[in-house]
This record gives structure tokens, sequence and C-alpha cells, in this order.
């Protein structure tokens, strides 16, 4: 495996899920959470199932941070789910940028996973 | 253990999980590629069935490595990694030797761990797994090798890595410190066995026999004394003598268990008063006025001292020699120092260098022999009020 040590790999990982948390949060969730359910752009059960997946992803960003097991494992749940809706975007959205976005979120979504999955560097043994 | 169960929980949860998700995952993948010239799709309907098929047959081609990646990584998540080493540090500190191995493993999910000292093994937990790699890490205690910490990996064709070595040094330090304090513990009570064998042999060899003798002939010297007055009074004398060389032996076995010296001058005059056997001149600094230290670190200080004043006046051909006695809140520190040649290049540790060291980790100080900055030899010894 590589060079980078597991804490590295897993604060990269915290890092990238806080960041599109945030990006989620505050161009998807809260616009649609303000407009209510029966406005919403998007289905609100899927506004509220978005927002929920988002917090969970910092609280378990957070842990990852940390170093701390809970935090990677919930982590890695989080990032199954996003990539789950990443691949039903790449199937049902319309737009190019809509394609553009999923596939995006969905490499990061295998690199946050890969790193929370990280191995250090074997080493040698007598 | 209970982390123990919760960690095969989570693996045989994770581990599944991953491999099911991976499986979809490439499902939808192929879909997206089969179903892009018509994209978007309506229902999932409208995936063809033969991309299912290559999704089958992608899956299948990567299942092994991918299956083997994931297992190594969800197995590192669920064993390897541990949330607070200082948390499992002070589980393993609070063992004692023979069930440290037993924490050890049971905290890392190690098969196999082995503390082995002085070239036999203290104790050992667990089974070496067949096939599996052995790691040493080498136990350590105040600059001494205390022996070795052997433990083997998880599993077959399975290494360490970095991290469970880290973690495994840091506890090592944790190991080496029970280790160091069950042979310390060890060394106190054999210690404490020879003084008392010694003060017994002195006292029934060397004692017991004179003043039984003494008795006996102070019996003859009654019985003479009236007829042969001369020759009682040959016999007082000799009796004399006896009593002497009995005072001398009382008193040389009364400074081997404390120097006298050191109750009747205290611990700065004593070593201002210490013979180092020739005309070495000797500066002695210290604060004034002195603290009282306690009795067994004044005892071994003055040793040390008499020790380090001998070695410089019989083999370094120092003239003078400096010693310096320094005390702070949690400690006491003596230093001397001489102007002599200094340490040879092939020097090795003789009786009185053991013996000094000895004497400081008996109570837990600790011994620097080395250099003196300007030249000559310079030895150093710190006692902490915690460790004595």
């Amino acid at each position: 495996m590589g060079r980078m040590t597991r804490s590295t790999a897993l604060r990269i990982a915290a890092a990238l899920s806080v960041l599109v948390a945030i990006i989620g949060i505050t161009l998807f969730d809260l616009p649609n959470l303000v407009l209510g359910a029966r406005e919403s752009e998007a289905p609100f059960g899927l506004v509220l199932g978005s927002f929920t997946s988002d917090v969970l992803a910092l609280v378990a960003a957070y842990g990852a941070w940390r170093l701390q097991k809970w935090g990677a494992v919930l982590l890695i749940a989080v990032n199954a789910f996003w990539i789950v809706q990443a691949v039903s975007s790449l199937l049902f959205d319309r737009t190019g940028a809509e394609m553009v976005f999923a596939s995006l979120m969905l490499v990061h979504h295998i690199v946050v996973i890969s790193f929370c999955l990280w191995r250090e560097r074997v080493v040698s043994a007598v | 253990m209970r982390s123990d169960t919760a960690n095969r929980r989570l693996y045989q949860l994770l581990f599944p999980f991953l491999l099911l998700w991976y499986a979809v995952v490439v499902a939808g993948l192929v879909a997206v590629i089969a179903t892009f010239p018509h994209r978007p799709i309506g229902s999932l309907d409208e995936i063809p069935w033969w991309s299912h098929a290559v999704a089958f047959a992608v899956v299948a081609v990567t299942w092994a490595p991918v299956s083997a990646w994931l297992d190594r990584g969800v197995h590192q998540l669920a064993y390897g990694q541990r949330d607070n080493a200082y948390e499992v540090a002070g589980h393993v500190s609070r063992q004692l030797l023979p069930s440290v191995a037993a924490a050890l493993a049971g905290t890392m999910a190690l098969p196999y761990v082995e503390i082995e000292s002085d070239g036999r093994v203290v104790t050992s937990y667990g089974k070496v797994p067949e096939g599996a790699s052995m790691v040493e890490i080498a136990l350590s205690y105040q600059e001494q090798r205390l022996g070795t910490l052997r433990v083997s990996a998880r599993r077959r064709r399975d290494r360490l890595s970095a991290a469970d070595m880290r973690l495994l040094e840091d506890l090592g330090r944790q190991v080496a410190m029970t280790l160091y304090a069950a042979r310390s513990r060890e060394q106190l009570v054999a210690a404490r066995e020879e003084e008392r064998l010694r003060i017994r042999r002195d006292l029934h060899d060397g004692l017991g026999p004179t003043l039984a003798s003494l008795g006996l002939r102070l019996g003859v010297l009654q019985r003479t004394v009236q007829d042969s007055p001369e020759a009682a009074a040959e016999l007082a004398e000799e009796l004399r003598a006896d009593v002497r060389q009995a005072t001398a032996d009382i008193r040389r076995l009364v400074y081997e268990l404390r120097p006298p010296m050191l109750d009747e001058f205290g611990l700065v005059d004593a070593l201002r008063n210490l013979r180092s056997g020739d005309g070495l001149a000797r500066t002695v600094s210290a604060p004034s006025p002195m603290p009282e230290l306690p009795a067994a670190v004044e005892v071994a200080l003055y040793r040390i001292a008499a020790e380090a004043l001998h070695n410089a006046s019989r083999h370094s051909g120092a003239a003078t020699c400096a010693v310096e006695l320094a005390v702070v809140a949690d400690g006491v520190t003596l230093t001397v120092t001489d102007d002599g040649r200094g340490l040879p290049d092939d020097y090795l540790a003789g009786v009185g260098h053991r013996s000094m060291r000895e004497r400081s980790s008996e109570l837990g100080g600790t011994l620097a022999i080395g250099e003196a900055p300007g030249g000559g030899t310079r030895v150093a010894v710190s006692f902490a009020w915690g460790s004595s």
C-alpha cells in the first residue's frame, strides 16, 4: 500500500466529505427545506433524506478527523449511500451538468471509501 | 472481551455489505453505459438484460482482487485501528507481566504474543498461526535493553501495518516498564536476602566465635588471676586485643549497613570527608541548607560518589575532582567530574560501574557516565522522589 499514513487518509476523507456535505446542504437541502414540502423543487422525501445524510456525513467526518473507528464506519456507510444516489442520478437525470456533477460525486465517494479503508505500507517482518 | 466481539461483528457486517454494495454499484455503472445512447431512462425496466449479464461478468472477473482488497481494508479497520493508543497503553500498564501478553493479544487482536527477557521466554500468549510472520520489538527502559516483545501477524501471509508497529512500539515501552518493575522487585528481594545472608555469616562466623572464645577465656582468667597474676595479665592483654577486633568487626558491619558519617556529619560533610585513597583535591558544592533526603537516597549518593572518586584517583590520573549536589523540587542530582584522561575508547563497564548502576536503578534513579565537557570523566546520578 501507499506511503500515506492511515491518519492522513482518514483526515482527507473527512475533509472531502465535509466539503460535499456543505455543498449539498447549501445548494440543495436548505433551499428546498425553506420552500417547504409543497413548493420544493425535488420530492420532499428526497430532500429530507439528503439533509439527513449530509448531517450524518458531518458527524462522521468529525469522528474520522479525530481518527475514531465509528467515524470511519459511518463515513463509509454515508458514502456508500451517496454512490447509489450518484448512479441513480447518472441513469435518470436529464442535463449534461447533472451528469458531470454525478460523475464527479461518484469519483469522490469511491475515493472517500478507499481512504476510509486505507492500509498503510506493510512493514518487513522477521 | 467486549471490544473483541464488537470488532468481530463490525467485520462480519461491513465486509459482506461492501461486497454486495460493490456488485450493485458495478451493475449500476454498467447500466449507465448500456443506456447511455438512450439516456435519461424513465424506469429501471428500460435497462437491457445483457447489461446485468455484463455486470455479472465484470463482478466475477474482478471479484478476487476487489474482495481481497476490501477484506484487508475492513480487517484493518475493525481490528487494526485503535481509537486511543493511550487507553490501550493504560490498560496494558495495569496488568502484571503474565497478563500483559494476554492484554496485548486481546487489545490488538494478535494471535500470539511473547515476552522474552535474559534469553528466556518470560511469558507467552496464544499460538502462532501457521505461516504467519513474526515481528520483534526491543524492550528498553532507561537505556537498558531488558528483553524482546515478539508478536505474530494476524493471519497467514499477512503482515502488520506501520500503524500497528507504531502502537506496538508505544505499548512496548509500557511492557518494558512493567518488565523493569518486575525485575527491580526481584532484584530488591534478592539483594535483601543476600544482605541478610552476609550479616548472618558475619555474625555467625566472625563475632559469634570471637564472643564465645572471649567468654571461655574470661573463665580461665577468673581461675588463674589468684594463682598466677602474671599469666592472667598476659591473658587479659590478649582478651583486650580480641575485644578491639570484635569492636572493629561491629563497626565494619554497621558501616556496610549505613555509613556512620552520614548520621554524624550529614551527606555534604560526609562527602567532604570521604577518602578516595590518595591526595585527590576535591571540591564539594551543595545547597545550603541541604534539604533532608530519603535515607536510602543518601546512602546511594554517598556510595556512588565514593566509587566515582575511587575511579578518578585510581584509573583516570585526575588531579582534581568536583562533587556537586543539586536538589530540585522533585529530585536530587549528584555530579562527580574529574580532570583526568577520560574514558578510553574501548571502555567496558567494570564491577564499580555496574555497582553504581545497580545502586541507582534499585531506587529508580538514572546514571550517566561519560566525557566531561572540558575533558575528564563525568558521573551523574539523579533520583526523583516519585521513583525512589
